[in-house]
């Protein structure tokens, strides 16, 4: 297996450079035959890359323990889907993965692009060819996942097993999300670069490159999603986030990614905002590479626990070169790029969208500020840390503005805001707003009293103000429906797919308002742990957890479990019993996991931790958190993630 | 570019500039090395700071009280391979899932006057076990940790 992954490789790694040779030719003879040949040829290395991943997935499941990386990562109690996901778990096999997955959006583009189109196509050709090659090469010469044992070596008798933190369900679907997005932005710039390149620097790029940008996106946002989850019910802490540099590195790449998507949507439709199109997706490409070399390269201090090696060093030469010639590309092309907009007053949609789209680059600049200052001023010679509270405090007002401005889009017109639009709908939404702020003031006064609070109802009353806007444009669109005599399918069709952008966008923006209403929950959590004897209680809010045994289970191959029995009352009256848990592995790592216990109402989740324990003085230490709202987050992911789909139907663009 | 705009974008960025600038100072902490910490600990005496390093014992002292469970254990500098810089931590709390000897750790706290360190929280990094692993044979990882046992 090992020899055959390898072999294909290599194979996929020529078969390549013969492929972005062909593209160079093709464009510089003009020769539409030399691009159906360039075009051949990375489609058969992208099929041989596909070869050898699955070969190496193969040699995990059959426990080929001849592979080094298999050996590693995997053994023989590990279950079958966690040994398939072992293949991105380490980082040899996750390189192998990423290039797996820039080979299939490759062959899917080259499978769906239209026929007629040849003048972009050499181009993009070559620049994906040398993306590809890029990582076949760090692949095959400085982590190869095919590595065997030398003959003079023992082979294992049995692996050492996957890390337990990383056996859960969302581990299985978190870093596969994330090379998703990151990937797909490879193919959006790859776009950009053969717009900026041929002088076609209309729709049609942005057309073409439409539902990549958008798919990436949508995986960027479940990724970071799901890996706040993972945090939450597997590290137990009772937090979700802690802007951690690997956390920060894939956010950026969100930020700027939402950004790319609302300008690329601005100049399909207005033909403005150009430049700004062009620099956020490249910004955001950057960030992907950015973000790799973070979490690669050891330079920045991380919780998270990844392999310092010298991969991380190709990723910034990598950078570099990107960042030099997309800096030439647009120098060249500034004349080209030039747009005007033509606004009637200042409050307009347009600015709307500028602001938003500097808000979001600020954005990314306090969180890579914070993420890198750290290393900056070890340059200096000071050794210093970023308490996570620095990103609370200066990315909290950042994220209220743009959840402003999310609103006031909507009821400002093209151009100008209308009297009409200002005296129907901001007016009154601005007023209900106001009333609704003054009577969760009045109703709750503790949130006029931190700072960390004051943001909180500011996210509330914002969200509140974005709902009443949101529901203005659904029943305004009820009414046209209505009037016109629309059927309920036609009615469907009008608003998902005809007008997509405008009212999936909108429930998607429900999807976002919900998330800041989860994150203005965290302001109020409480936390309280005591130690138990059987039949003590720990009392906290209106929750009272009553210890009622302790055992050990002992039934499973893998690990052995110590569970506290709990019994939870509310307000008296018993509602539910808990299990939170410890987990002991029994493989080569002998990893211990915390399985917390998470009773979770809309209002708050109450969770629970399995600290310590004594199994024979039947003692347990408990530390219960209550998290308002926090599962709002969680609906709101799901929400994105159901209504950006209909943004998938393409409305059909004349090329 | 219409002046409005300018204006709204020099006062956006200027509030941001603030609040960065106000926001870093009184979040930037002191993040040492034990060696560093040991070259000059009374300057650093009642300060929050952060201190990375090894952990050095095999077993912890540890005493169940109501509080949690208090630990008491060593750790070392992990740069200086030869007779590095050693200090005890004191720590009442949950230990990481991942703690364990050779862990490194990076404890937040202060100094006490008895030169030892009083966490209030304790993160593990244990690249030792999952990843810089990559050269060893995967039975003498068993082996070594059968051993511990």
């Amino acid at each position: 297996m090992a020899l055959l992954g390898q072999l294909f490789l290599y194979l996929a790694f020529i078969i390549l450079i013969f492929s972005i040779i062909f593209a160079v030719f093709a464009i510089k003879k003009k020769s539409i035959k030399y691009i159906e040949v360039s075009k051949y040829l990375i489609l058969s290395s992208s099929f041989l890359i596909w070869v050898s991943t699955i070969a190496l997935v193969y040699a995990f499941v059959t426990n080929d323990y001849t592979i080094k990386f298999v050996a590693h990562y995997s053994d023989s109690t590990t279950g079958f889907w966690y040994k398939v996901s072992a293949l991105w778990a380490g980082q040899a096999g996750s390189l192998l993965f990423w290039t797996a997955i820039l080979a299939m959006f490759i062959i899917i583009l080259i499978l769906t692009y239209p026929k007629k189109e040849k003048i972009m196509l050499p181009h993009i050709l070559w620049f994906l060819g040398l993306s590809l090659l890029f990582f076949l090469y760090i692949v095959l010469f400085t982590s190869n996942p095919f590595e065997i044992f030398s003959l003079k070596e023992k082979l294992p008798t049995d692996g050492v097993g996957l890390n337990p933190q990383l056996q859960t369900f969302s581990m299985l679907f978190h870093p596969p999300l994330l090379y998703l997005g990151y990937v797909g932005f490879n193919i959006v710039v790859a776009f950009i670069f053969a717009g900026l390149i041929t002088n076609k620097l209309d729709s049609e790029w942005i057309i073409l490159s439409r539902n990549w940008a958008l798919v990436s996106w949508l995986f960027l946002t479940m990724g970071n999603i799901l890996g706040a989850q993972w945090a939450y019910t597997e590290l137990g802490w009772g937090g979700f986030w802690a802007w951690d540099p690997v956390e920060n590195a894939s956010f950026v790449p969100w930020l700027t990614s939402t950004a790319y998507i609302h300008s690329a949507n601005l100049q399909l439709k207005r033909g403005i905002f150009k430049k700004w199109t062009i620099v956020l997706g490249m910004i955001t490409y950057a960030l992907t590479i950015l973000g790799t070399f973070i979490t690669r390269s050891g330079f920045i201090d991380s919780v998270h626990a990844f392999a310092k090696s010298t991969i991380g060093w190709y990723f910034i030469g990598f950078l570099i070169i990107f960042s030099i010639i997309s800096i030439f590309l647009l120098i060249y092309r500034l004349k080209q790029l030039k747009t005007y907009a033509n606004l009637k007053s200042f409050f307009s949609r347009e600015n709307s969208y500028l602001f938003a789209n500097l808000a979001f680059l600020v954005g990314v600049f306090i969180v890579l500020f914070g993420t890198l200052s750290p290393n900056i001023f070890k340059a200096f010679g000071e050794k210093i840390s970023i308490n996570k509270e620095y990103f609370n405090q200066v990315f909290s007002p950042i994220g209220l503005f743009i959840l402003l401005l999310m609103g006031l889009a909507p009821t400002f017109s093209w151009k100008k805001i209308t009297e009409n639009n200002f005296k129907k709908r901001l007016l009154p939404a601005f007023t209900l707003t106001i009333i609704f702020t003054i009577a969760v003031i009045i109703l709750k006064p503790e949130m006029i009293k931190k700072i960390s609070s004051i943001y909180s109802l500011l996210a509330i009353s914002l969200s509140f103000f974005n709902i009443i806007i949101i529901t203005y444009e659904f029943s305004w669109a009820f009414k046209y429906l209505k009037k016109e005599n629309y059927s309920f399918k036609n009615a469907i069709i009008w608003l998902f797919v005809k007008r997509n952008s405008k009212y999936a966008g909108y429930l998607v923006h429900l999807g976002m308002v919900m998330i800041f209403i989860g994150l203005a929950g965290t302001a109020f959590n409480t936390e309280k742990a005591k130690m138990l004897e059987i039949n003590q209680s720990l009392k906290i809010d209106s929750y009272q957890l009553k210890f009622k045994k302790i055992y050990l289970d002992s039934s499973n191959i893998d690990k052995d479990q110590v569970y506290a029995l709990i019994d939870l009352y509310k307000n008296g009256k018993k509602i539910d019993t808990l299990k939170p848990h410890k987990n002991f592995y029994n493989n080569a790592i002998e990893g211990v996991t915390s399985e917390v216990s998470i009773y979770s109402t809309l209002a708050e989740d109450l969770y629970v931790v399995l600290e310590g324990f004594d199994i024979e003085k039947n003692l347990i230490f408990i530390r219960a958190y209550i998290n308002p709202l926090i599962i709002w987050l969680w609906i709101g992911g799901f929400i994105i993630m159901i209504s950006s789909l209909p943004l998938f139907f393409r409305k059909k663009y004349k090329i | 570019m219409n002046k409005k705009i300018v204006i709204a974008i020099i006062l956006m960025l200027a509030t941001v500039g603030y609040l960065i600038s106000a926001s870093f100072v009184n979040n930037k902490i002191s993040y040492l090395s034990i060696n560093d910490l040991k070259a000059s600990p009374s300057s650093f005496i009642g300060k929050e700071i952060k201190i990375t390093g090894k952990v050095l014992n095999d077993k912890l002292e540890e005493k169940l009280t109501s509080e949690g469970k208090v630990y008491k254990f060593k750790i070392k500098d992990k740069l200086i391979k030869k007779d590095p810089a050693k200090i005890t931590i004191l720590y009442t709390g949950v230990l990481p899932d991942s703690f364990q000897k050779d862990a490194d750790v990076v404890c937040t706290g202060e100094l006490n006057k008895n030169g030892e360190f009083v966490a209030s929280s304790i993160i593990s990094k244990c690249p030792s076990k999952y990843e810089s692993q990559g050269d060893e044979h995967p039975d003498e990882i068993k082996i070594k940790n059968t051993d511990k046992k």
